[in-house]
């Protein structure tokens, strides 16, 4: 690698995912040690401990998935970062169903003057966040 | 989209552990703490307990496709287990799925063509 370049960390190395890997490395063993603390509670004469006991093991391997899946996302495809990006593709292109469907709406506005005042009041709701009333005129 | 399915799936294990979670701390626990009976902790925790194992799977399933942010993701994770607040969680859920299944953009070109 030539000096001044960024190495591209890989998924096993960046931030979030040592982040991941320190949870996980936490959480296995608590769950052991919480299983174990369940089977000595149930030995003591509380049988629901014997439910617990093999709950833990169950947390284990379900943060075992989650660790997982932490790894294996792309950054910018999840969470906000994600939900930012998804946004502004939506906002960038319109499919063309949506686009005749739009023209579709155009024409039969033009002919029909209360299908428009209507659709104006809904788009005039959506844009408030008001919801619809059953007298809405 | 997200499948329809996912959601139900979802809403029906929270209601169901969030219920069952009531029971057991409004009812059984009481009743085994004053030493009246410890069966009804005994049978409400074992069947939340393994409830709230597929809550647990369900719940990963919604938010992930539903793109939570993954502390929001483990708070709802961990509200099958608050008293009250799977429902809570539901209902933010449902609304978060509602917006992704109908968003508004669906009237921006009717402002377009309003008269006023």
């Amino acid at each position: 690698m030539r000096a001044g370049e960024t190495p591209t960390p890989s998924r096993w190395t960046s931030g979030r995912a040592v982040v991941a890997h320190v949870a996980l490395a936490a959480w296995v063993p608590g769950c052991a040690a919480a299983c174990w603390w369940q089977v000595t509670v149930a030995e003591s004469g509380d049988a629901l401990g014997w439910v617990y006991s093999v709950m833990w093991p169950c947390f284990a391997v379900f943060g075992t998935v989650l660790w997982w899946n932490i790894v294996h996302d792309d950054p910018d495809t999840v969470g906000a970062r994600g939900v930012r990006r998804l946004r502004r593709v939506a906002a960038q292109s319109s499919p063309p169903e949506e686009v005749a469907l739009d023209a579709a709406l155009a024409r039969a506005e033009e002919e029909d003057a209360e299908l428009a005042a209507y659709n104006a009041y809904l788009a005039e709701l959506s844009r408030t966040g008001a919801t619809k009333g059953w007298r809405h005129r | 989209m997200v499948d329809r399915r996912v959601l139900i799936r979802y809403r029906v294990m929270a209601y169901t552990t969030a219920v069952l979670l009531v029971v057991l701390v409004f009812a059984g626990v009481p009743l085994q703490v004053t030493g009246a009976t410890s069966a009804v902790a005994n049978v409400v925790g074992t069947i939340h307990g393994f409830l709230y194992l597929i809550y647990l799977a369900a719940a990963f399933d919604l938010t992930r496709k539903l793109r939570v942010p993954l502390g929001w993701m483990l708070l709802v994770l961990l509200a099958g287990t608050v008293p009250f607040c799977a429902i809570v969680a539901e209902r933010k859920l449902t609304k978060r799925y509602e917006s992704t299944a109908f968003p508004a953009r669906a009237f921006r070109t009717t402002e377009g063509a309003s008269s006023r």
